[in-house]
C-alpha cells in the first residue's frame, strides 16, 4: 500500500471538505429531523407554546402601551378660578390660554354650567335650590400640547398657571394614568420573568430531546470515536438538529401569536366601539418576528451545545 | 512502530491487567499476541488506541509518546491506526459503502475520492460489488471483511486486530489472516491479538504471550 499524500491537507481542499461536512451534517440532521414526524412535531409544538406564551404577552403589552400612550397624550388639566372672577374675564382667559404654544386646546365650564351638571348628576335639586349663591367657580379645562408623560413640562406649565392672579387652583388628574403605567410596567416585568422560566423550559426540552437522540446513536458515536472522529465532527449533526428545532418551533410560535391576535381583533373592536374609537392591534412586525426566530434558535443552540458537549464526553469506547 | 517500555495497567479494583510489559514492533513488522481471554490482550490494544491510559511505563506509537497526547489530540492519533474488532463493530443501519466510508468522511475527503477509495478497499478484501448491501445481509466472514476494509480504507501505517478470527471457522480464519499478510507485505505494521494458537503456529511471525498481565516472547520470528 502506497502512502500517497492525503488530498485534504491542501488548504483549499480543507475548506471545501469542511463546507462539505457542514452541508452533509445539516442535510443529514434535517432528514433525521423528519424521520419521526410525530415526535418532531410534538416536541416543536411544546417548544412553540413555551415561546408563544411570553411572545404574545409582550405583543399585547406593546398594544396596551400604545393605547395608553394615546390616553396619556390627552391628559387634562383643570384650572379653578377665584370665585370673584366674572364670566367675561373667564372667557377671555380661556381664549388667551388656548393661544399658548404649550396648550393644545382649552374650554370653559362656567359656574352655572357646572352647577347644572352637578344637579343632573347628583339629583340633589332641593338642597341646591336652597343655596343662596352658586358655590362653584368657573373652571377652564386645558389639554397640554406635549405628552402627559413629560412630567417636567407639565409641572412647569402648572406652576406658571398657578401664578396667574385669577387662578385659585390647578389640578392635574394624572393619578389614574400613572397607575395604569405602573400596572403595565409590573405586567411587563412579570412577563419577562415568565419568559425567563419558559426559556429555561425550552432549553430543558431541547436538552432532553438531544440526549435521547445521542443515546439512540450511541453505537455509531463509539465507532466514530474509534476511527478518529473529533468532538466537533460528532457535535455538528446534533447542533444542526437543535437549530432545526429552534427554527420550526419559532415558526409555529409565530403562527400561534398571529392567529391569537387575529382572534382578539373582533372582540377588542366591540370594546373599542363602546368608546367610539378604533382599536388596531399591532402584530409582531418584522423586528418582532426576527427577534422571535433569533432568540428561539439561540436558545436551542445554546442548550444543544451544553447537552451535546456533556453527553458526548460521557460516551467513550471501551 | 510501537514501543512498550515497562508498561503496567492497574484497574481500580486492584486488578493488574498488564504488568511491566516491554516489546517493540518494528515499522513494517507483523506480530501476534496470544493468551487466554482476560489475559490482557485487549487492554494492550486499548492502551495503543488511547481508549485507556497506562498506569506506569512509556508507550511510543509512530515516534509519539502517548503520555504527551491530550484528550483533543486523541482523534488525530486514532486516524493513523486501523482497528479490526472481533465483533467487527459495523453499523447496521448503514450500507457497506457508508460503513467503510466513515473514516474518510471524518477526515473530510471529497465525495468522489471517497467512492474511489472505498471501492479500492472493497476490492482488497474481495467484496467489490457489495457496496450497496446492508451488513445484516452478509455472512459473518463477509462482515469481518467489511470491518477490515474500514480499517484499511484510510491507508493507515499501523493495523491492530483484536481476535479478528474469533467468530470464524478455520478456513475463513485462514483467509482473513492471509489478508493481513497481504497488507503487511505492502508495508503496513500489523499487530494481532488472538488466542487461536493453532492458526498462528504455522505463520512465520513473532509471537508474544500474555499471561496474568505478564508479557513473554514465545518466538522472535522464524
Amino acid at each position: 500500500m502506497k502512502h500517497t499524500s492525503v488530498t485534504p491537507n491542501r488548504p483549499s481542499n480543507r475548506i471545501q471538505g469542511w463546507l462539505q461536512e457542514h452541508h452533509k451534517a445539516a442535510i443529514g440532521s434535517w432528514q433525521r429531523f423528519w424521520n419521526s414526524v410525530l415526535s418532531t412535531t410534538f416536541t416543536s409544538l411544546t417548544l412553540a407554546i413555551a415561546l408563544a406564551l411570553p411572545g404574545s404577552l409582550l405583543v399585547l403589552l406593546n398594544n396596551a402601551e400604545q393605547i395608553t400612550r394615546h390616553l396619556q397624550a390627552s391628559a387634562q388639566v383643570n384650572i379653578f378660578l377665584h370665585k370673584d372672577i366674572g364670566l367675561a374675564d373667564a372667557q377671555q382667559l380661556t381664549q388667551q390660554l388656548g393661544q399658548r404654544e404649550d396648550i393644545h386646546n382649552s374650554y370653559l365650564i362656567s359656574a352655572t354650567a357646572a352647577l347644572d351638571q352637578f344637579r343632573q348628576q347628583s339629583g340633589l335639586d332641593t338642597i341646591l335650590d336652597s343655596l343662596a349663591i352658586n358655590p362653584l367657580p368657573h373652571t377652564i379645562v386645558i389639554t397640554p400640547a406635549f405628552h402627559a408623560a413629560n412630567q417636567i413640562a407639565l409641572s412647569r406649565l402648572t406652576a406658571k398657571l398657578d401664578t396667574l392672579a385669577t387662578v385659585d387652583e390647578v389640578l392635574v388628574d394624572l393619578q389614574w394614568v400613572q397607575r395604569l403605567a405602573a400596572l403595565l410596567e409590573t405586567t411587563r416585568m412579570a412577563t419577562l420573568g415568565l419568559a425567563l422560566f419558559l426559556a429555561l423550559a425550552v432549553m430543558l426540552v431541547i436538552g432532553n430531546t438531544l440526549r435521547l437522540a445521542i443515546e439512540n446513536r450511541r453505537e455509531e458515536i463509539v465507532v466514530i470515536k474509534l476511527v478518529g472522529g473529533t468532538d466537533a465532527y460528532l457535535r455538528r449533526p446534533f447542533l444542526y438538529l437543535g437549530c432545526w428545532y429552534g427554527l420550526l418551533s419559532s415558526g409555529l410560535a409565530w403562527l400561534i401569536i398571529q392567529f391569537g391576535l387575529w382572534g382578539l381583533q373582533a372582540p377588542l373592536q366591540r370594546l373599542g366601539d363602546t368608546y367610539q374609537t378604533t382599536i388596531e392591534l399591532v402584530g409582531l412586525g418584522i423586528s418582532g418576528s426576527l427577534g422571535l426566530i433569533i432568540s428561539s434558535v439561540l436558545l436551542t443552540m445554546l442548550s444543544a451545545t451544553i447537552t451535546v458537549t456533556r453527553e458526548l464526553r460521557l460516551i467513550e469506547p471501551h | 512502530m510501537i514501543r512498550f517500555d515497562q508498561v503496567s495497567k492497574h484497574y481500580a479494583d486492584d486488578k493488574i491487567a498488564l504488568n511491566r510489559a516491554t516489546f517493540h514492533l518494528k515499522r513494517g513488522q507483523m506480530a501476534f499476541i496470544t493468551g487466554h481471554s482476560g489475559a490482557g490482550k485487549s487492554t494492550l490494544l486499548k492502551l495503543i488506541m488511547l481508549m485507556e491510559r497506562a498506569t506506569q511505563g512509556r508507550i511510543i506509537v509512530d515516534n509519539q509518546d502517548l503520555a504527551n497526547l491530550n484528550r483533543r489530540q486523541i482523534p488525530w492519533h486514532r486516524r493513523k491506526i486501523g482497528l479490526v474488532f472481533q465483533n467487527h463493530q459495523l453499523l447496521f443501519d448503514y450500507s457497506v459503502f457508508n460503513n467503510i466510508a466513515l473514516p474518510l468522511r471524518i477526515n473530510g475527503y471529497h465525495e468522489r475520492d471517497i467512492g474511489r477509495r472505498v471501492r479500492a478497499a472493497l476490492d482488497k478484501v474481495g467484496l467489490l460489488g457489495q457496496e450497496k448491501a446492508m451488513p445484516s445481509t452478509l455472512s459473518t466472514g463477509e462482515q469481518q471483511r467489511v470491518g477490515i476494509a474500514r480499517a484499511i480504507v484510510n491507508k493507515p501505517r499501523l493495523l491492530l486486530a483484536d481476535e479478528p478470527t474469533g467468530n470464524l471457522d478455520p478456513e475463513l480464519a485462514e483467509e482473513i489472516m492471509h489478508l493481513f499478510e497481504q497488507f503487511n507485505q505492502v508495508g503496513v505494521s500489523v499487530l494481532i491479538a488472538s488466542h487461536d494458537i493453532n492458526l498462528i503456529r504455522h505463520l512465520p511471525y513473532p509471537v508474544m504471550k500474555l499471561g496474568q498481565g505478564r508479557l513473554t516472547h514465545l518466538r522472535a520470528s522464524s
